[in-house]
């Protein structure tokens, strides 16, 4: 892998729960961005893969963090719960985040080390192979 | 008396209905945005310009005003979903230009009256300093010479 560019942190509200959150807070764990729109199809295919992944990382301080983009709250709960997703996400409402993490399409998913960085960008659906790839080596990582 | 007073009542109300009659989804969709495409809702086929309108249908069915339909949609997605400028800062947009216009007119207009009257009355030529005295003697035996 070759540089890892500090990914921004913005603030932004918890999407089903009180307060908010940034990725400051998660420093320290392997976090898999995914930023999703419950209007989009493609990000529904990858929501089963996503759900199980966090199932497999959450021990071994990772987890998966969703950045639910232009969207009706109620709309997007309804989402997460047909597709019994667990994990944690954020609402990036006018897509100012978006902006700033230079998302071009949705889905897209961000590998983000212990330290903050960016170590791997996947545009449209994730597949296993691409998780395998780029999550194991950071996981073994220390922070 | 109190039947004129009933009748003028009557009359209010039946001016003021169409003012408060719900507004039709097509109406709306020409005063919000697709917030994917950036083309009005009312011409967008993007999906997310169907939750858009989605929303609206919701809203509708539930009674709610323009502006409670308004206040949700921007909760949802943001305020670029209006399509005019909503207040706050949004109004400078409008106004900033509209001031600046006017006042490059008042300028243009000042500037012109000032080079007509420029043009008209030109400045007096300001007048030389007086003669030193020796200058002044050798000035007119210069002349009288020329005289002879």
């Amino acid at each position: 892998m070759g540089e890892r560019p500090p990914v921004p942190t913005m603030e932004l509200p918890r999407l089903g729960a009180p307060g908010s959150a940034s990725l400051a807070d998660y420093r320290g764990k392997v976090v898999v961005l995914n930023v999703w729109a419950s209007w989009c199809p493609p990000c529904r295919d990858e929501m089963p893969l996503l759900q199980r992944t966090q199932e497999r990382i959450v021990a071994r301080g990772g987890t998966v963090l969703g950045v639910d983009t232009q969207d009706v709250t109620s709309d997007a709960m309804s989402f997460l719960r047909a597709h019994k997703a667990t994990f944690p996400s954020l609402r990036d409402r006018d897509r100012a985040y978006g902006h700033e993490l230079g998302v071009t399409g949705y889905p897209e998913t961000f590998v983000i080390d212990r330290r903050g960085r960016v170590a791997a960008i996947r545009r449209f659906p994730v597949d296993q192979r691409w998780l395998d790839r780029h999550l194991a080596p950071l996981l073994q990582e220390k922070a | 008396m109190i039947r004129l007073l009933a009748l003028a009542a009557l009359a209010c109300l039946a001016l003021a209905a169409p003012a408060a009659a719900a507004p039709s989804e097509a109406d709306l969709e020409q005063q919000f945005m697709c917030v994917e495409c950036g083309t009005p809702l009312s011409v967008s086929q993007s999906p997310v310009a169907d939750r858009e309108r989605a929303l609206i249908r919701r809203d509708l069915a539930a009674g709610k005003s323009v502006a409670e339909i308004k206040a949700d949609m921007v909760d949802a997605y943001g305020p670029d979903v209006l399509a005019q400028p909503g207040g706050g800062f949004d109004v400078t947009a409008w106004i900033v230009p509209i001031v600046a216009a006017l006042l490059a007119a008042a300028g243009l207009v000042i500037a012109a009256r000032r080079w007509r009257r420029a043009g008209a009355e030109p400045p007096a030529a300001a007048a030389p300093p007086p003669l030193d005295p020796a200058d002044a003697r050798r000035l007119d035996a210069d002349l009288a010479a020329h005289d002879r």
